[in-house]
């Protein structure tokens, strides 16, 4: 197993020098279009992956209508203090006295973007996360790319966007 | 009695002519038809100033009296018309000589002579039974009742034995046969309407030369029941043809309306291959609508075949109580459809893949599907993927608890899941290292591979279907903080085209919600 974890890692290293000399065939960005607001108001965060590659790429994104990146996107939130915050949605589960948030399962298409192409889908960042208290939190977002790996399993290669600053007020 | 005729036509001096008795030696011809206008010559004496008068038990005779005497002394000339409705009888001419004398001196004792006026009179039409046919039947018997009809035996040259003709709206000619002229009063006949006679009427004519007329006196003129499959308004059934159609397409058949105060005792659809009443998907749910009996049982039918297939008939038959006949039934109007689809249809699964992924932490299975199909020739259709999912997720927690959430049976988050000749389903199971230690996944998926001819009022059809399954187990490596896959991967059957189904759901889509609320 550790020879095939090997060759995965070699393959996905590979894979990704093959991208563009170790550069990511895709670019992550996001920006919001309320960088302040109140305590209680929705916070919307668009999603902007751009293919900058010579060649197609291939993409998850969550069956349905947009709005729902965060099926296709790793999404990372820190406080004021730098701390991590949870995800609150799915199902509150409590384990050793403390309350989780198991994420159900759900079905995802994949889409083809051409070199230059970009695809656009936005998220609800406050249905997300408890951004209930008056402070600044940083988001950043990180795309799982999938990488093909001859004879092994897939990856997700984490491509992370652009950090941006919201702030709550009350 | 009716007494009809002219006054003199001159009372005024003749040149060379002698008052006197008149005296009438001939008339010619004494036979005199109806309704023909013939010349009459009286020969005689002292005919100068002569008129004559004309008179007849029924009817009446049209005399029209020379504008100059052929020979003042002893020949007149004039015409005679008598009505064409006068029946065989006597007709009476008077010849007299008016009073002359320019102070009304003696008169003339008048001459009467006979004349035989042969009537043919005009035929009429009282009724006629049964007077309603249906098209494609024989009916005998059929019984005019009338007046004036002439039998064979007393046709003669001027007046022939009555004849039937019949004639559609159409200026179609209907087949008249085994006319017998029974009496005066009855005509009887056999009608045989041919069978791709359109509902019209008809209109009968009885006459006899040189009387015809037709049966404007009738209230009600007979009626042909044909019996036609309309598709658009227009006629379909045998001898003419439909036009291709596709599956899925809306098949709207109608018939065109009985005549004012008919009611149909009975109808009949017959509609060969596998057709529906209905199938209107939503993301809500989908449900076959089946044709049933009494769908079949009215004078329309709306319905959408589901496979193709070249020819599949249609038949319709409906029956009437016609008055003074009883319950008759139409001949079966016939409509052979040639019904399109795609065809060669095959969905090969590819890209058939369960991983673990570490950030995010989740498990993945991804499956492709290429289809491959040809379209029909009004390719205007379009190729539309849905699928349903069957889900049981189990988490295993690290204090020793967890929960178990089911979704479906139903529909996998949207309809249509996708379109066009390929499709991705990329199933996404998210674990986390922080409370778990072992999550598995057993969820089922059926994805249907449809058509739709995207005319109007179309619906997608079922072209196959292939099921698959995303089955796993992983667990947690706590000392060396990685998910490691237990078993599990992505398995899937044939692709399968015989005889496809719809897919069906109820309650709306299985989403992450749905399943999180299905939690235990």
């Amino acid at each position: 197993m550790k020879s095939i974890a090997a060759l995965a890692v070699l393959a996905a290293a590979l894979q990704t020098v093959c991208f563009a000399q170790g550069k990511s065939p895709i670019s992550v960005s996001i920006t919001t279009p309320a960088p302040v607001a109140k305590i209680g108001e929705a916070i919307k965060v668009d999603v902007t992956v751009k293919n900058t590659s010579d060649r197609s790429v291939k993409l998850y994104k969550a069956l349905g209508p947009d709005g729902q990146a965060e099926a296709a996107n790793q999404i990372d939130v820190l406080d004021g203090d730098g701390k991590k915050l949870p995800r609150i949605d799915g199902l509150a589960v409590e384990v050793r006295g403390q309350i989780y948030h198991r994420q159900m399962p759900m079905s995802r298409t994949m889409i083809r973007l051409d070199p230059g192409q970009s695809n656009e889908d936005f998220l609800i960042l406050s249905s997300l996360f408890d951004l209930s208290k008056p402070g600044k939190y940083t988001v950043t977002v990180g795309h799982g790319l999938r990488v093909d790996v001859p004879g092994a399993d897939p990856y997700l290669l984490n491509v992370p966007s652009n950090t941006i600053t919201i702030t709550v007020t009350e | 009695m009716l007494l009809l005729l002219f006054s003199p036509a001159f009372c005024h001096a003749q040149d060379n002519c002698v008052l006197g008795q008149p005296v009438v030696s001939s008339i010619s011809p004494t036979t005199w038809i109806a309704g023909k206008t013939t010349t009459v010559t009286i020969l005689g004496n002292n005919l100068c100033y002569a008129g004559a008068w004309v008179s007849v038990d029924s009817g009446s005779v049209e005399v029209n009296y020379p504008a100059n005497p052929v020979d003042p002394q002893t020949k007149i000339k004039f015409t005679v018309t008598p009505d064409a409705s006068d029946p065989t009888e006597t007709a009476t001419v008077e010849v007299a000589v008016p009073d002359c004398d320019p102070n009304w001196g003696p008169c003339f004792v008048p001459v009467f002579t006979t004349v035989q006026i042969v009537g043919c009179p005009t035929p009429t039409i009282t009724s006629i039974k049964p007077s309603t046919w249906f098209a494609g039947k024989t009916y005998d018997n059929v019984a005019i009742v009338g007046t004036n009809f002439v039998t064979k035996d007393k046709a003669t040259a001027d007046c022939p034995m009555t004849a039937v003709n019949i004639i559609a709206a159409d200026q179609s000619v209907v087949p008249v046969s085994g006319m017998t002229v029974v009496d005066k009063t009855k005509i009887t006949f056999t009608v045989a309407p041919p069978a791709s006679d359109p509902t019209e009427t008809a209109t009968v004519t009885v006459g006899t030369a040189p009387n015809t007329t037709n049966s404007a006196n009738l209230a009600t003129q007979p009626q042909i029941l044909g019996n036609q499959i309309l598709f658009k308004n227009k006629p379909v059934s045998s001898p003419q043809s439909p036009p291709p159609v596709a599956v899925g397409q809306q098949i709207a058949l109608t018939t065109p309306d009985l005549p004012s105060g008919m009611t149909a005792t009975k109808m009949t659809w017959t509609v060969d291959g596998t057709r529906i009443a209905g199938y209107a998907p939503t993301t809500a749910s989908a449900s076959v609508q089946e044709l049933k009996d009494k769908d079949l049982k009215k004078a329309n039918v709306t319905f959408y075949w589901v496979y193709p297939e070249n020819p599949i008939e249609v038949a319709y038959e409906y029956c009437v109580d016609i008055p003074g006949v009883g319950n008759q039934c139409s001949e079966e109007a016939k409509a052979e459809f040639e019904v399109d689809g795609p065809s060669g249809v095959t969905v090969r699964p590819s890209d058939m893949t369960f991983f673990i992924s570490g950030n995010p932490e989740a498990m993945i299975w991804s499956v492709g599907f290429d289809a491959s199909a040809t379209s029909p020739p009004s390719d205007d259709g379009e190729y539309i993927w849905v699928q349903l999912i069957t889900v049981k997720e189990t988490g295993d927690f690290d204090d020793g608890t967890g929960s178990t959430c089911t979704g479906g049976p139903g529909l996998d988050t949207q309809y249509p899941y996708g379109t066009g000749l390929h499709s991705e389903d990329g199933y996404v199971d998210p674990i986390d290292s922080t409370y778990e230690k072992k999550e598995s996944t057993n969820s089922d998926f059926h994805m249907y591979l449809m058509w739709d001819a995207l005319t109007d009022g179309s619906i997608p059809v079922p072209l196959g279907s292939i099921a698959w399954r995303a089955s796993g187990d992983v667990v947690w490596n706590p000392t060396s903080r990685t998910w490691k896959k237990v078993s599990g991967g992505t398995k899937s059957d044939d692709f399968s085209t015989q005889s496809p189904s719809f897919p069906q759901w109820t309650g709306g889509p299985v989403t992450p919600a749905t399943i999180a609320a299905n939690c235990k």
